[in-house]
């Protein structure tokens, strides 16, 4: 391409048909010429001129057109070429500069790439539908209690019934309880299983078929039919060797036989229950629980709820419907269900309610530090393109024109940007594997049964918008001011006041973002820090759990002897101190609670009892635990089966509400538990958190199990020794008393602790690291600004100095610079934090949003961040010599 | 050698003729029109209806470019070049004819 297209050059641009015309004209002129030349006379040389142009209406279009073709198609290419030419001189800009680019680049893949990896985290386990068809119209119900603080309680079975019977926007609605079970056939050994127990409806709800087999019909609830059974996708590979004959195979489910009738697909099953534990699973089978008539007029409330909206009902709608069920509720059952109100859930808010809030605030952080990143590159590039002043002042000159210089440095941020980007994608790819294993399992619960992302389309998506929204933030600004009058650019590379304040705002924002992150991580660090202190109630360390579920065919008398032995035999194992066993240990799993009420009291109105947990211990389970008695006695041999009046110890709470300054040995009370009957106080200990330290204390009443036999319990060991050591020391003891019996879910006490902080322990750590480098940005962002303000004003300290000025003063000035902007920023940092800080709440633990000491902290932190950056120019400052200062022009 | 119709063959031949026309120099279309008159000795006579459009195509297809300059009569005229592209193409076209014309003559001039 022959680049002097001076036909379209500004002094000489014609339109198409101007030009045209011109050219024509000229030749016919000079045809012209030449038959006058060649002895025509004027008329006749003019008509065979114009006849040699045949037809030039037709001739003149023709070349009309052909010229605004080529015109535009020349207009392509020069844009084009300009493009080129602009990232050709991006790319030496590039190499010429190495360290300078490579902390851009540096800089901003971080940023870009901790982006990509959150979002897609939270892509993935937030915001994917989940699997089931149409999953927006799934609903779980709940009941509630006025006074009690829980709102997802679970739902009465007679409520159930009414709910189902009467509602019109529900198309179907489903109960289900998750039980433990034991699985055994003739193969191998017995498994302990989660047991979903499903009411009719449950599978098609959901909307999903079982891969092999049916899914439950109405023959598998009518009375008297035989078990059947489902089986999870895991269980029928682990143990069933995936084997499609397992259909019709029978096995043993808590010793009662059941035939398997289904298989169900892998990313089916979740689990769906109140409060989402680390300890969570999905089930490993499904039977199936008819709805009898009996349902229709039981007590307690044990079942969960799910439901499946009708087509046409809306959410507002069956919201709306709760609201008139909660009053049949009260009107079909006056008494029981005073005070209790049903209301719903859609089920994907309901199974995200535990993730959302670590995840949203780990996005937020994310974003935050991508700001900060981009305003640091965006000072950094302005303070460079100050540098560059006697270059721009050239290529204006030569008519290159303010908006193509912007161009210009706008390339060269896309080009940094875009190799940033695709850093930052690899550090994405390889850091999303590292953040899902320090996640805790219960936030990815879902994630199984979400679809899977369409990763790459969503993911490159957003990294081009990230890309895009960076580089025109970063790469447009520092370009346009440092173009903004440049004929007042002096050509050694100052350009004045303009710069300055441009830097001024730009580390400012830097500063205001940088306080946001240090508050954040300062409370989740706090938040973090308090959870570790709480007492959960027992000794963690050297504490070992593991589950029997001895055959039901023993009976009564058996089961007890066979906890006498076992626990008794454990206790004198090597390496055991001592051994208890309780229902439900804490943290690790749920366990029941029921309503009681103070015998020495007016019974409370149907449904305003209280309510307690229940444990049912064994042996020496409070020593073992080491929880303290406070008052009275544990169990022992004085509680008999047979005795008239049976015997609880409650914990401290329980026996503070009812009988404060009172001590409440000897009194008695009614719990729905068991026989019924009253209970008589022998004992009161400590406290525990059943549901981990982050949970309020319940109050809990526990029974000897010489009076409340149960068949599983949970077993509790104190040892000296780390817990391989004692594990199979243990099995053989097991086994010497039941060499069937299998033992399952061993667990480590402290792991079980740690555990169960885990996510406030991962979000402080992450927040911190980001909190940490936003400090840093800050600091050098002030580092830069200060010192390039120092040479801008070289000369006047020169001046100064040689007014006798002393040294420090000089210093104190370039100080004081800094300190107004620090205190500016951080006035307007911690205003928007203190407003900002309700939305943190709801991660925090025991810590508020405007905690004092946090902010105190980080201002002292970034006082002195910001105070030393600013340091070393300062230092320069008071340097210079006078001399200098005044020789220079 | 395809050769389509009438037409083709003379528009492609024409443009192998203006570029080397220009090969030796730019010149404005008049004066291409001439000097072509003048080397074939009036055998070869551009109609302007051809000469013009074909000018321009050859200039939107990149193989010459256009200025603007002052002709011998002192007025503005405009002045076509070869590019680089287009003495390539030029090369590329001649012995395309020379084989096409080698072979012509081989059938038509050979003795009976």
């Amino acid at each position: 391409m022959d680049k002097t297209r001076t036909n379209r050059s500004p002094l000489w641009r014609l339109s198409a048909e101007q030009e045209v015309e011109e050219e024509l004209a000229f030749h016919l002129e000079m045809r012209v010429r030449q038959y006058l030349d060649e002895g025509l006379d004027e008329p006749e040389a003019r008509r065979r001129a114009l006849a040699g142009f045949g037809e030039p209406g037709e001739l003149v279009t023709t070349c009309r057109q052909i010229a605004r073709t080529r015109n535009r198609r020349f207009e392509l290419l020069d844009a084009w070429q300009e493009w080129v030419t602009d990232f050709r001189y991006a790319l030496r800009q590039f190499w010429r500069n190495p360290v300078f680019s490579a902390l851009v680049v540096g800089i901003l893949s971080l940023g870009l790439g901790a982006n990509v990896a959150v979002f897609s985290l939270v892509d993935r386990l937030l915001l994917n539908p989940l699997d089931y068809p149409r999953p927006e119209r799934l609903v779980t119900v709940w009941e509630e209690h006025a006074s009690r603080s829980k709102r997802k309680n679970v739902v009465n079975p007679a409520n159930f019934v009414l709910f189902r019977e009467e509602s019109e926007t529900m198309q179907r609605m489903a109960g289900f309880v998750t039980i433990d079970a034991t699985l055994s056939d003739d193969a191998e050994s017995a498994l302990r299983a989660k047991a979903r127990v499903v009411t009719d409806g449950y599978f098609e709800i959901l909307g999903v078929a079982p891969v092999i087999g049916r899914a439950f019909d109405e023959s598998d609830y009518a009375d008297g039919s035989a078990r059947t059974v489902i089986l999870s996708q895991h269980v029928w590979r682990g143990r069933f060797g995936a084997r499609h004959d397992v259909i019709g195979q029978t096995l043993s489910v808590d010793d009662r036989e059941a035939t398997v009738v289904g298989v169900m697909p892998h990313s089916f099953g979740l689990d769906m229950g109140p409060e989402v534990r680390p300890y969570g699973n999905a089930p490993d089978i499904y039977m199936t629980l008819p709805v009898t008539p009996e349902w229709r007029t039981a007590s307690g409330r044990w079942l969960m709820v799910v439901a499946r909206l009708e087509d046409e009902a809306s959410l507002d709608d069956a919201h709306a419907e709760m609201e008139l069920l909660s009053e049949r509720m009260g009107e079909v059952r006056q008494e029981y269900n005073a005070e209790w109100r049903a209301h719903l859930i859609p089920l994907d808010t309901h199974l995200n309610d535990a993730a959302r809030p670590p995840l949203t605030a780990l996005a937020v952080a994310v974003v935050l530090i991508l700001l900060i990143v981009c305003v640091n590159v965006a000072g950094l590039l302005t303070a460079r393109a100050a540098t560059r002043s006697a270059e721009m002042l050239i290529r204006d000159a030569l008519g290159a024109g303010r908006a193509r210089l912007v161009r210009q440095l706008f390339v060269e941020s896309l080009l940094m940007s875009a190799i940033a980007l695709s850093l930052g994608l690899g550090l994405a790819l390889a850091a999303t594997p590292i953040l899902e294993g320090l996640l805790p399992i219960e936030l990815l619960s879902t994630a199984t049964v979400r679809a899977q992302s369409v990763f790459p389309t969503r993911m490159l998506a957003l990294s081009v918008t990230m890309l895009l929204v960076c580089t025109i933030s970063f790469g447009i600004l520092p370009g346009v001011i440092a173009t903004r009058r440049l004929h007042h650019v002096r050509g050694d590379g100052r350009a004045g006041p303009e710069q300055y304040r441009l830097r001024f705002w730009l580390v400012f924002a830097e500063i205001v973002l940088a306080v946001l992150l240090l508050v954040g991580s300062g409370l989740t660090l706090q938040s973090f820090s308090r959870l570790l202190d709480v007492d959960p109630g027992f000794a963690h360390s050297g504490l070992v759990s593991f589950a029997v579920a001895p055959s039901r065919e023993l009976s009564d008398q058996q089961l007890f002897t066979f906890y006498d032995d076992l626990l008794s035999q454990l206790a004198n194992t090597a390496g055991v101190r001592e051994a208890g066993a309780i229902t439900h240990i804490p943290i690790a799993s749920v366990g029941a609670a029921t309503s009681y009420f103070p015998l020495d009291r007016a019974e409370p109105d149907a449904g305003t009892a209280p309510s307690a947990a229940i444990r049912v211990i064994r042996g020496s389970y409070f020593q073992t635990m080491r929880i303290p008695l406070l008052a009275g006695r544990s169990f022992d041999s004085s509680d008999r089966p047979d005795a008239n009046l049976g015997a609880v110890v409650v914990n401290r709470q329980l026996a503070d509400e009812h009988w404060p300054g009172d001590s409440a040995l000897g009194k008695q009370l009614q719990v729905s538990w068991g026989e019924g009957g009253a209970r008589q106080i022998v004992g009161v200990v400590s406290d525990v958190k059943h549901a981990g330290p982050a949970s309020p204390v319940k109050n809990t009443i526990y029974f000897p199990h010489a009076q409340e036999r149960e068949r599983a319990m949970t077993v509790v060991l104190r040892s000296d020794e780390p817990i391989d050591a004692v594990m199979p020391r243990v099995r053989a003891v097991v086994s010497r008393i039941d060499p069937k019996l299998p033992l399952y879910d061993v667990k480590d006490m402290s792991a079980v602790l740690g555990g169960s902080v885990q996510k406030e322990r991962v979000l402080a750590l992450l927040i911190g690291i980001m909190a940490v480098a936003a400090l840093t940005l800050a600091a050098l962002g002030i580092y830069g600004m200060m010192a390039y303000a120092v040479i801008t004003r070289e000369r006047e300290f020169g001046l100064r100095m040689a007014l006798g000025a002393s040294p420090s003063s000089i210093a104190t000035l370039v100080l004081r610079q800094a300190l107004v902007l620090l205190v500016a920023a951080l006035s307007a940092g911690i205003a928007v934090s203190l407003l900002g800080g309700r939305f943190i709440e709801s991660i925090l633990f025991e810590v508020s949003a405007s905690d004092a000491l946090t902010y105190v902290a980080v201002s002292v932190l970034l006082a002195l961040g910001c105070i030393g950056a600013a340091m070393l120019p300062a230092m320069r400052a008071s340097r210079v010599a006078p001399t200098i200062a005044l020789r220079q022009q | 050698m395809p050769m389509s119709d009438g037409n083709e063959l003379l528009r492609g031949t024409l443009d192998s003729l203006i570029l080397k026309t220009l090969s030796h120099g730019r010149r404005h279309g008049y004066g291409v029109a001439r000097w072509l008159e003048q080397t074939t000795k009036e055998v070869l006579a551009i109609e302007e209806g051809s000469l013009y459009p074909a000018l321009y195509r050859l200039e939107k297809r990149g193989l010459l470019s256009s200025e603007w300059g002052t002709s011998e009569l002192g007025r503005r005229a405009k002045f076509y070049r070869l590019t680089a592209l287009g003495e390539k193409q030029l090369r590329a076209q001649t012995k395309r004819w020379e084989q096409f014309a080698g072979a012509v003559s081989q059938v038509l001039l050979a003795e009976a």
